[in-house]
């Protein structure tokens, strides 16, 4: 009798759960991997694009911009534009991996390898996901924003609601406490939490604003400079310190701010958890192959599917658009395992690990201690670079072309690495912008500053300081190098 | 440790999203749509279920983002084939922000959105503001029939209509209830029973006297045997139990509309003013529909005779003859009488003609008109393609001063159409002449 799992390629939900539990034997017993207990969803093709809109989170609040993400992910997948995803999986507790119901059973298989034990373990072991998000929370913590949320649609109506988070999406990037790590979440203390700062905050003055000099010292008061320090979380700052924001708007402020730093570390680690997950799913698929569960049907499909999932264009390709995180994620995890198991002599010059028959200690250890930009700088390795035959274009504002500044030589080898981690760091974080002052007992305007180098989009930031001004109550101004934009009088008009 | 859930079933959650999207551009969305009335096709506007593309910047949402196209920058890019290091490349042509994606086949371009109404969120948008001139009357008053209807449960009626289920329900808390304080004495009794037994055991055992405790059973028992006679005696069922269905008579409104589109077929009556003729019937059965469950027509062709016609027939003829309009106003009378009672139906009459009648029948257009007008909601009577205003026209706004269920209007355009309808159903103001 064969063992095989399945032969014709009808996914049945007896099915799902044998295969399921063959993959779990292999990721715990040859990949050793540390999982959070898994819930497999069936889905459909319009869930899915729900699941679009809302970055994927299974309960979200209402805001016309995700039915305007919706819109265009529909349109573009009725004209055959876009395929959608085969899998969409959850940074929760437990582990939510949705399955589209149109895959064919040998997808699902890979989909459950991939989404419920690759990116499941990533979520569970990666040093940013642990620091910055609470998989238990998450999903008590979204109802409740979506409760609350539509509790102050009924109470302050649906316009002032949405110009509330236009103005807190607006900044949201902005929005993250890059050093430090924040407090976990607990829906029910949450709930509990606004409700009695609400009730505090409607009778209180600010005590940031307090303009009365205290009793027993001199009236002259020195020119103290409010923040102390620059501040690079605008919306934390804002919510705090805004002068006469409402306690709901500060609450918006707070859910739209909890759950930007929920996402933050998949910004961060989109090159490696995707490649986690296919190194994962690949193992997995031959493992499940060798050990005579899967026929060579399935095996070929699987190929086909995994080959283009991890292809990269070239540069010059119709197709190119960008490098593909997944081609580059497996391509360096794939090569940590070969480092290990047959070292050239080169690897051996750039890897100290090289030769360390210990390989899952290594990928483990990758997996867990770092993110894109530190990834690439650490293990991109002179081999994947020249698989990949990679370059670095330089372009200079005042010369007439572009120069190449090194190519996947001996010479290029190091500049290159150094190259795209840069890049990869400039693409995942916004422009540098922090609170300097306000003026506690002038105008009470506040001060943004942009401390790094790189040229704004005038245009985005003029009309971003707008909603600034909006939240803030007064004049609102951004210091750059060279100028000094003002928040527009009155906001930028959203309607024709 | 894995669960797997089966969540097709459960629905799409985008409604409320796209709710929201849609109020944001509801100027824009509603531009669009009267657009289309005003000029679209007329099987446009019948299956209304085509995407409204909307212009990404009324939707934009900025943020502080970095402008690349004024600055220097360094870009890994996979592929390499000949380049080798310090190779020259020269820029594209215009800024080389790359180049754009080619339009799609249905034209729309990466900066637009396409928005998808259903057909009540077209109407909705179509007909906002607007309302029925004659509705404040009818929702006081006439449009109301009785009808029968459940009406929850009475302790009494006929056995046909008894409520078997609720019936069981009563007889069941009724012997519950009953039953529970007797029961407990019946327990303590028993317990008290029970402890007295032990009592003269014991006593036996000590060789004490026990006629005291003997006489104490025989009571006990005695008020044991009567408290379980009287819990048995508990019937299953009593008359108080007995629930019945009630219905009971209730006003109701009436939900039907009819529309009697009556038109002018003769010789002057050409394709251009069919289409507007066409444009008008079709825009008020619309509105119709929004207030009433059901719609019906009838259509009326006539010249000098009148008859109830299909559809294609209604639109595709074309008669000569000369033209009189009461033998259309009768017929709608007969027709009435005969399907439309005026207690069960909300009745409409749209006549479209240009303006040409007999003199001498206007008197008879007039007498039937003060017959016919009492038991309409609205009679709105379009002139289409003319110069002046007719005798007819004339003197139908002579009659709506007395009635205003009446309602004249002139048009001459194809877009003229839509905004005299507005101003016809305008909300505030019923205008009688337009």
């Amino acid at each position: 009798m064969s063992k095989f799992l399945f032969t014709d390629n009808d996914w049945t939900f007896p099915r799902l759960d044998a295969v399921t539990e063959a993959i779990a034997v292999i990721a715990a017993e040859e990949l050793h991997l540390d999982t959070y207990p898994n819930q497999l969803e069936v889905i459909s093709a319009e869930q899915m694009l729900d699941a679009y809109a809302s970055i994927g989170l299974p309960v979200y609040y209402a805001h016309w911009s995700f039915g305007k993400q919706r819109a265009i992910e529909s349109g573009q997948y009725r004209r055959g534009e876009m395929g959608l995803a085969y899998e969409l999986v959850i940074n929760s507790d437990p582990c939510i991996s949705y399955l589209m119901e149109e895959n064919t059973m040998t997808m699902q298989t890979l989909v459950i390898a991939h989404a419920a034990f690759g990116h499941n373990a990533f979520f569970k072991n990666n040093a940013f996901f642990r620091q910055w998000t609470d998989a238990e929370g998450i999903i008590d913590y979204l109802a409740f924003a979506q409760r609350y949320i539509a509790q102050c649609e009924d109470r302050f109506g649906m316009d002032a609601v949405t110009d509330v988070l236009d103005a807190a999406h607006a900044i949201s990037r902005n929005g993250i406490d890059r050093a430090r790590r924040p407090r976990q979440l607990s829906a029910r203390e949450e709930e509990q939490r606004w409700q009695e700062r609400e009730h505090y905050l409607e009778q209180q003055v600010l005590e940031i604003w307090r303009t009365l000099p205290p009793a027993h010292t001199p009236s002259t008061h020195s020119p103290d400079i409010f923040p102390s320090e620059p501040q690079e979380n605008l919306l934390y700052f804002i919510e705090k310190n805004a002068p006469h924001l409402e306690g709901w708007k500060r609450e918006i402020l707070r859910i739209v701010r909890k759950i930007t730093q929920y996402l933050y570390p998949q910004g961060q680690t989109k090159i490696m958890n995707e490649g986690f997950a296919c190194f994962v799913h690949y193992h997995i698929m031959h493992s499940l192959h060798a050990k005579g569960l899967l026929t060579d049907g399935t095996l070929l499909e699987f190929y086909a599917s995994h080959t283009a999932v991890v292809m990269q264009p070239d540069f010059d390709d119709r197709r190119y658009s960008g490098l593909n995180p997944y081609a580059l994620g497996f391509a360096i995890f794939q090569d940590i395992k070969r480092i290990c198991v047959a070292p050239t002599e080169e690897d051996r010059r750039w890897f100290s690990f090289a030769g360390d028959p210990d390989w899952l200690q290594h990928i483990h250890f990758a997996m867990r201690e770092f993110r894109d930009e530190s990834f690439v700088l650490q293990y991109l390795s002179p081999k994947v670079m020249r698989d990949l035959h990679l370059f670095s274009l330089h372009n200079a504002v005042d010369e007439a072309t572009y120069r190449v500044s090194a190519i996947h030589d001996d010479a290029g080898y190091q500049h290159l690495r150094e190259a795209l981690a840069r890049q990869i760091a400039d693409s995942s974080r916004p422009p540098d912008i922090q609170v300097i002052s306000v003026d506690r007992w002038g105008d009470r305007q506040l001060r943004l500053k942009q401390m790094d180098q790189q040229a704004l989009d005038l245009n985005e930031a003029q009309k971003t300081l707008g909603y600034i001004q909006e939240l803030w109550g007064y004049d609102v101004h951004l210091d750059m190098e060279d100028q000094t934009l003002t928040a527009p009088q009155p906001r930028p008009d959203d309607e024709p | 440790m894995s669960t797997i859930i089966d969540r097709r079933s459960s629905g799409t959650r985008s409604t409320s999203n796209q709710e929201r999207l849609q109020r944001r551009v509801r100027a824009r969305l509603k531009s669009a749509v009267e657009k289309m009335a005003r000029s679209g096709s007329i099987e446009d506007l019948a299956n209304a279920d085509q995407p409204i593309s909307i212009p990404t910047r009324d939707l934009h949402e900025p943020s502080f983002r970095r402008d690349f196209s004024d600055s220097s920058w360094e870009r890994v890019l996979p592929g390499n084939k000949e380049y080798q290091r310090g190779d020259e490349i020269n820029k594209p042509e215009g800024g080389g922000a790359g180049q754009g994606r080619e339009g799609s086949p249905d034209g729309l371009g990466d900066d637009e959105v396409a928005i998808v109404l259903s057909a009540d969120e077209f109407l909705d948008l179509l007909f906002d503001g607007l309302a029925l001139p004659n509705l404040r009357k009818t929702v006081q008053g006439d449009v109301q029939a009785e009808q029968w209807r459940r009406a929850g449960f009475i302790k009494d009626g006929s056995p046909s209509r008894m409520h078997v289920g609720r019936t069981m329900r009563a007889a069941r808390a009724r012997r519950l209830a009953l039953r529970a304080g007797k029961r407990r004495e019946l327990q303590e009794l028993e317990e008290a029973r029970s402890k007295l037994q032990e009592e003269i055991s014991t006593r036996i055992a000590r060789k004490e006297d026990v006629s005291l405790e003997q006489e104490r059973l025989k009571i006990l028992d005695e008020q044991i045997s009567i408290l379980a006679r009287k819990i048995k005696a508990i019937p299953f069922i009593d008359e108080a139990d007995l629930r019945f269905a009630h219905i009971d008579q209730q006003p109701h409104p009436i939900t039907n509309a009819v529309m009697f589109c009556v038109m002018d077929v003769s010789g002057s009556m050409g394709e251009k003013e069919k289409d507007l003729a066409k444009r008008f019937f079709l825009l008020l059965y619309l509105f119709l529909h929004r207030h009433y469950q059901a719609v019906q027509i009838v259509f009326i062709k006539h010249h000098s005779t009148a008859t109830e016609c299909t559809e294609q027939a209604f639109f595709g003829a074309r008669e000569g003859g000369g033209t009189l309009v009461s033998p259309a106003i009768m017929l709608t009378e007969d027709i009435m009488a005969k399907r439309f009672p005026v207690d069960r139906w909300n009745i409409y009459v749209a006549q479209v003609s240009d303006g040409d009648n007999y003199f001498a029948d206007n008197t008879v257009v007039a007498e039937h008109l003060h017959q016919l007008l009492p038991r309409l909601r609205n009679l709105f009577y379009l002139e289409v393609n003319r110069e002046n205003e007719s005798d007819l026209l004339q003197l139908y706004d002579g009659i709506a001063e007395d009635y205003p269920e009446l309602i004249t209007a002139r048009a001459s355009a194809r877009e003229d159409i839509y905004p005299l309808f507005r101003t016809l159903f305008s909300s505030e103001e019923i205008p009688s002449h337009v």
